[in-house]
């Protein structure tokens, strides 16, 4: 079950940039992206860095195996926080928190650690829990026309 | 002039994230030149090898997704027509002022039964970059990035599509050039106002107003390939490709913009005269029409849109 005192204030920063997403650690990075692991509540655990989205960690993580107590294939869709296909609910730890299309993730959803798991970086050890919405469901509020 | 009324697609607006690192997406890897940001902060894009001002519009919100698409009709006096026709219908016409968009002249605008909003307009301004007429070179400014050409086409879900496919045949004098025939009804229409294989497409899906992808068109399969090393090289992020469509014979990527708006760079695809038949596709081929070499639908193409 989840501990309220365990949800973790998203640390908001600037986006690392170009990379981060399935590509290798840059090395010319002033801080090097240290190693964590993100575990997927009840199905497994995951090798990531702090200089990777969490949802390429899993991606990986399920490509070798690791990720075996997934009761259906993880849910990956544009890995740039727009699709909404991610949504997940961070049960503990820290991490920074880059643009989320509010159509999928309220201000409301976000304060209770619901994040898309392509559009946060881990800080520390993670522990999430997949929410994955059903086919054709916008969850928060809608883009307002121009 | 054989070609009347609709000619093509004109531009689309996107709504878009983070709009600094969405500009350097579009210009210096899909290969779009930016014209000019506008007083709102909406920001003008055009490929170097397009006449009219800009054809993508990229503005700054907090959902991803797609404001309208615009078609550019031959005359202005096209647009009263249309707005008749439109309106006798049944759908509720509206109109934008000239100048609303930079370089773009008066348009008219309704909403399709599958939630989307789709506007027409006749008059644009010529902006720079921009082919040159006399003795022209195969380009002015060389090709950067994945060399887009131009802004090609889209594809958008909702509900209804077989309403969209009556409403875009009839009142716009469409042709539908391929469609998919699920058991449970029609699944997806490719629909062109010209001799391209599709100028919009639609697929059924629940909830309205959504978007699947802006397409830009490539000079060949080469440039397929050069699009595939820059992706990797920019830990861009990939859909599927590259691949082939078996639907409008596509040579293509998809992949997607720094917000998660699906985008397509694809080559070829065959001509579309508009006395050919509608070509048709059944539940056992749809994953032969929608990649051809896969010959299945990957898990994100019925459900991951913006």
């Amino acid at each position: 079950m989840r501990n309220e005192s365990a949800a973790p204030e998203p640390v908001r920063a600037a986006p690392p940039g170009e990379g981060g997403g399935r590509g290798p650690i840059d090395l010319d990075r002033p801080t090097q992206p240290r190693r964590v692991t993100i575990t997927v509540d009840g199905c497994g655990a995951a090798s990531a860095t702090t200089g990777e989205r969490v949802l390429v960690a899993l991606e990986r993580a399920q490509g070798f195996g690791l990720l075996k107590g997934l009761p259906r294939k993880l849910p990956v869709g544009c890995r740039r926080g727009g699709c909404g296909i991610c949504r997940a609910r961070v049960l503990a730890g820290d991490f920074r928190v880059t643009p989320m299309s509010r159509a999928h993730v309220s201000e409301a959803d976000e304060a209770e650690g619901v994040v898309l798991a392509c559009a946060i970086y881990a800080e520390s050890d993670l522990t999430l829990r997949l929410e994955t919405p059903a086919l054709g469901k916008t969850r928060g509020q809608t883009a307002e026309k121009s | 002039m054989a070609h009347t009324g609709v000619l093509r697609p004109g531009f689309i607006q996107l709504r878009v994230l983070d709009m600094p690192a969405s500009i350097e997406h579009y210009t210096k890897r899909i290969g779009f030149h930016q014209v000019c940001e506008g007083p709102d902060g909406r920001v003008y894009l055009k490929a170097a090898d397009e006449f009219d001002h800009h054809s993508i519009v990229l503005r700054r919100s907090d959902a991803a997704g797609v404001d309208l698409m615009s078609f550019k009709v031959r005359e202005d006096a096209d647009l009263d027509r249309f707005a008749k026709r439109v309106a006798d219908y049944g759908l509720a016409v509206d109109h934008v002022a000239a100048g609303e968009q930079p370089g773009i002249g008066r348009r008219i605008g309704f909403t399709i039964p599958s939630g989307h909003r789709i506007e027409l307009f006749a008059q644009s301004d010529m902006s720079d970059p921009k082919p040159r007429v006399h003795n022209p070179d195969v380009w002015e400014l060389e090709p950067h990035g994945m060399a887009a050409r131009r802004f090609d086409h889209a594809l958008l879900y909702g509900p209804d599509i077989e309403k969209n496919l009556d409403f875009f045949v009839k009142a716009l004098d469409f042709a539908c050039a391929e469609r998919v025939d699920m058991p449970d009804g029609l699944l997806a229409i490719w629909l062109t106002a010209g001799m391209k294989a599709h100028d919009i497409a639609f697929v059924k899906y629940p909830e309205p107003n959504k978007f699947h992808h802006v397409a830009f068109e490539l000079e060949n399969w080469n440039d397929v390939g050069h699009a595939a090393d820059i992706l990797t090289r920019y830990d861009i992020s990939v859909d599927i490709g590259p691949t082939r469509h078996g639907i409008t014979r596509g040579q293509t990527i998809y992949f997607f913009d720094p917000s998660g708006n699906r985008n397509e760079v694809f080559a070829g695809g065959y001509t579309y005269y508009p006395d050919n038949p509608t070509r048709t596709w059944d539940e056992t081929q749809i994953g032969k029409g929608i990649f051809y070499y896969e010959r299945q639908l990957n898990d994100a193409f019925l459900s991951v849109v913006t």
